[in-house]
């Protein structure tokens, strides 16, 4: 890829999150436009302007960032997987991490006012709580099982993964056969995710995990480069291919889990950004990690404006991310280039 | 001339398994092109893979320049020796270019970017093996020929002094077959170890300085030149069949040909 072609990429993905992230600002339920936001801080009257100011920095702000973020991490998440387990159609839920946050997130809302009441709830909510350490415990079980084999490879991950997981999604079936209609419905809230945050906790949480995961996984690139193209010739150039897969896999289930148990299970985005970089800048992470993080931030930032544009009342964030995702994956799937990435 | 890589006593089995070799000595001579000669199973890929350090010894020594391989710090290690192996399994698009310039990875530190000189290497890698032109072309689309010379450039980028390489030949028409034993018996030349694994008796026997023939039982039947080593007898006891050895008219080089066996 030559040098101009790089300069482009770049300087298209920054203009995107100029017009994209004041866009995300003025976009809502409450209709708040720059004037009226410029002229609340020039009143300084603190009963009429407060609403206002109240709502872009409490509300529009934390928002905007948080899905930039979880966009990007999914996206780099999704990059690392599928050169992991040496599988296109993986994303950073395939390992079941996802569903067992779910399941945490479920008993939280089950058990959240009755025998789960014990647990102090005053900074982290219960079900964010509960999603994180279901997750972590799921990547601690596939840890252990997969120290008993002499030797990890990708298929073996896969497979233990995707078993753990449908076993979490059958105890979420049964959670949901259970609950009451009023539990009910935040269980559907949870399963279709969601980027609306209060404040600056979530944000805090997600920055916290996701800025050191990215520049870790980057450090690996030329590592991945070479494990993708072929474990032997990797491990004779030196590339310690268990101790890659641990790392990544600890690093990116971490990464996963916290912001499933932040936003819920976001779907979409860490299947396609990924092959719709590749398409765009070629296989080598050293670019493909920082221009999925673009386009996987500004990927989401757009469907969570849509989110909230598209109808009066905001629909969740992963259903615009399929509607939107489908189409643009088929298109990649079936359009011109498609042997071009696909070998 | 001195021996860059030799086992003593060297074993190895696969985990749990029935040891595969037991007790093997051999030694490669710097500089020369060694062809390792023998039926399927009998374990040249794993020979090769043991020379790499891909696989680990059960018992014995590997030398390298007279000092145990295990000794080497792993990144010097690699840096001398670069194996290919028979088939190697990509899953996503890359260009001749990446694919050459990732050869470069033993020797770069981590987190560094490809420097001029890195690009000069790659250039040259590049046109000792005639893919400039194709320098742009996906992988993917190359033909067989063409991806084994991407391979064997990608391999020459790692500065090795020693290549293993695991059926090069394979798939290969008859000129590129010449055309590959070329390129290969030419690094030779530049001070390169080159150590094959191949099929194609007849085509080696026209590069090669020395063979290594294994039996199907796992034990080295003969190691030198090709008239000591390729003999009707030695043959006969590697591969459980009856041959004959003879001089091609034209090249006055071996002719090995397998007798046809009488329908019973």
């Amino acid at each position: 890829m030559k040098q101009g072609h790089n300069t482009t990429i770049l300087i298209i993905c920054i203009s995107i999150f100029l017009i994209l992230i004041p866009l995300s600002i003025f976009t809502g339920y409450e209709p708040i436009s720059p004037l009226r936001l410029f002229r609340a801080i020039q009143q300084n009257d603190p009963t009429h302007s407060a609403l206002a100011i109240e709502i872009v920095l409490f509300h529009r702000i934390p928002r905007t960032l948080i899905t930039i973020l979880v966009g990007t991490a999914l996206s780099i998440g999704g990059v690392t997987f599928q050169a992991l387990l040496r599988n296109p159609l993986a994303t950073p839920y395939t390992l079941g991490t996802s569903s067992f946050a779910s399941l945490g997130a479920y008993i939280a809302y089950l058990g959240m006012n009755s025998f789960l009441s014990f647990i102090p709830n005053k900074y982290i909510p219960l079900s964010h709580l509960f999603a994180f350490f279901f997750a972590i415990g799921e990547v601690l079980l596939i840890l252990i099982l997969i120290k008993t084999r002499p030797k990890l490879s990708a298929t073996l991950l896969l497979l233990c993964g995707i078993t753990l997981g449908m076993l979490a999604n059958a105890f979420i079936s049964i959670l949901r056969y259970w609950a009451t209609p009023d539990k009910l419905v935040f269980m559907e809230r949870w399963w279709f995710g969601s980027t609306q945050v209060l404040g600056y906790r979530s944000l805090i949480t997600v920055s916290i995990v996701s800025i050191p995961a990215f520049f870790l996984l980057w450090s690996y690139s030329s590592a991945l480069d070479q494990y993708t193209f072929d474990t032997e010739i990797a491990q004779a150039r030196g590339v310690n291919i268990a101790k890659l897969q641990t790392h990544l896999f600890i690093i990116v289930s971490v990464l996963t889990a916290v912001i499933v148990a932040e936003t819920g299970p976001i779907g979409f985005v860490g299947l396609i950004v990924p092959h719709a970089t590749r398409y765009f800048v070629g296989s080598s992470h050293r670019r493909v990690f920082p221009y999925s993080a673009f386009i996987g931030g500004s990927f989401l930032l757009f469907c969570d404006i849509l989110a909230r544009k598209l109808f009066t009342t905001e629909i969740p964030i992963g259903i615009i991310t399929t509607l939107i995702g489908v189409p643009a994956f088929l298109y990649i799937l079936f359009g011109k280039n498609f042997k071009e990435w696909m070998t | 001339m001195n021996p860059i890589l030799t086992t003593k006593n060297l074993s190895f089995r696969y985990r749990n398994d029935e040891p595969l070799f037991e007790n093997i000595q051999f030694s490669i001579r710097s500089g020369t092109l060694t062809a390792l000669i023998g039926p399927n199973g009998s374990g040249k890929s794993t020979l090769l893979r043991l020379l790499s350090g891909t696989i680990t010894k059960t018992d014995g020594t590997i030398l390298l320049n007279n000092k145990p391989i295990d000794l080497f710090p792993v990144r010097e290690r690699i840096q001398k020796i670069a194996f290919l192996p028979q088939n190697i399994f990509p899953i996503f698009p890359l260009t001749v270019f990446e694919i050459v310039a990732m050869g470069r990875f033993p020797r770069k530190p981590i987190l560094t970017r490809l420097n001029p000189k890195d690009y000069e290497i790659i250039e040259q890698c590049m046109n000792i093996m005639n893919l400039k032109p194709l320098e742009n072309r996906l992988y993917s689309e190359l033909s067989g020929g063409e991806c084994k010379r991407t391979l064997i450039a990608s391999i020459l980028a790692q500065e090795p002094e020693v290549l293993l390489l695991d059926e090069p030949l394979a798939g290969l028409d008859l000129p590129h077959q010449i055309e590959t034993l070329q390129h290969l018996h030419e690094l030779t030349k530049k001070s390169y170890t080159v150590v094959i694994a191949s099929h194609e008796i007849n085509m080696v026997t026209r590069f090669a300085e020395e063979f290594i023939l294994l039996s199907s039982n796992h034990r080295i039947i003969a190691h030198g030149n090709a008239e000591n080593t390729l003999t009707t007898d030695n043959l006969s006891k590697a591969y459980n069949a009856s041959f004959w050895v003879g001089t091609h008219p034209l090249t006055k080089g071996l002719l090995i040909e397998i007798k046809q066996e009488k329908n019973s």
